[in-house]
């Protein structure tokens, strides 16, 4: 190998995945070549770097909080998720979408079959709509068909 | 790696094969020995201590989840660190406020500032003395450079468990390293040229 070459598999000889005699060689070549020597310096000085860096990652880190934390993680999402049949027909939850449509048919059926006296509530809403309409006698001639016209416009844009 | 333990302290390969079937206390022993690297692996990742115990937490509960699927053909350690990586990649996803970067880096801008950097021999970093300063210089780092670096010279994985974790080749590996030292050289001399500030 040259120069270039082991320039080139600097970092494998760092790492320590070069072949044995490969390695060799290269110990070999560094004890003559400046170059290379200083570039596995600099290699050496950005280990040193990173590992000065992580040396005061685990302050404070208590792994038997931590593991305590991710159990109850795992037995919360776990537990939660297994809640047994008796206590999922209990729950409010499970009545509430029988017990609405039930009730929205009470309705329907009261306000289209129920006597006249009885349809208040539908006759209440009849009337705010035609109050509506009836605004329209209020305005002057020129609003209230300009407002028609716009409504007519709105339905046609529909 | 020891598999069988010594007696009355359980082997790895023994809890985990408990933690497979379902049993909690094995899977806690398995979290305690292995969230200092974790957590350390998504500290270098994310910066924030916080996030980094956030994300650690939550390839611990992906990887209870999944534990089924681990077959044993690598190591417990080097299948959990890819959990955790892909934490981390989610977290960043999810936070924009942290600098985004897809795995996949812009490989020729780095080859470029890599032969800048090596036309300069001599002009060496110097050695970095304090904690601070080294993690102001990789801070500067992007955190897919500071992954790589950490997994290498931190915790130690070889080229083909760090290609398993990042699901890579073995030639992406030696190139994303060899551009992360030099992106990290060019901050030690940066950091060094302005009197350690
Ligand atoms: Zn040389």
């Amino acid at each position: 190998m040259n120069h270039d070459e082991f320039k080139a598999a600097l970092d494998e000889f760092h790492d320590g995945e070069m072949d044995s005699s490969s390695r060799d060689e290269f110990e070999s070549h560094r004890r003559f070549c400046r170059d290379c020597r200083e570039a596995l310096e600099a290699r050496q000085r950005t280990a040193e770097c990173l590992l000065l860096s992580a040396s005061s990652a685990h302050q404070g880190f208590d792994p038997e909080r931590f593991s305590r934390l991710v159990m109850s993680r795992i037995a919360g999402e776990e537990d939660g998720a297994r809640v047994p049949p008796w206590r999922t027909v209990l729950s409010w939850r499970w009545w509430l979408i029988p017990a609405a449509s039930l009730a929205a048919a009470a309705i329907a059926l009261w306000l289209s079959w129920g006597p006249a006296d009885r349809g208040s509530l539908a006759a209440d809403i009849l009337t705010q709509q035609r109050g509506g309409i009836m605004m329209m006698d209020w305005l002057d001639e020129p609003t209230a068909s300009s407002i028609g016209d716009l409504e007519s416009s709105a339905l046609a844009v529909r | 790696m020891s598999h069988q333990g010594t007696p009355g302290i359980p082997g790895e390969l023994d809890l985990v094969l408990r933690a497979r079937e379902g049993d909690r206390d094995a899977y806690a022993e398995l979290v305690r020995r292995h969230s200092p690297r974790l957590f350390a692996l998504c500290l270098s990742m994310l910066r924030g201590r916080e996030s980094a115990e956030d994300a650690a937490q939550e390839a611990f509960v992906k990887a209870w989840k999944s534990l089924r699927s681990f077959r044993g053909g690598s190591a417990f350690s080097t299948w959990l660190h890819r959990i955790a990586v892909n934490a981390c990649q989610d977290f960043l996803r999810r936070n924009s406020r942290i600098r985004q970067e897809s795995i996949t880096e812009d490989a020729s801008v780095d080859e470029r500032r890599l032969r800048e950097g090596e036309g300069a021999p001599g002009d060496c970093a110097a050695k970095i003395e304090s904690a601070d300063l080294a993690e102001k210089i990789l801070a500067r780092l992007s955190p897919q450079h500071r992954l790589i670096l950490v997994l290498r010279e931190v915790q130690g994985f070889n080229y083909d468990e760090i290609a398993e974790i990042l699901d890579c080749s073995l030639d992406a590996v030696k190139g994303r390293l060899k551009r992360a030292r030099q992106s990290l050289d060019e901050n030690m001399r940066h950091f060094s040229s302005r009197g350690g500030v």
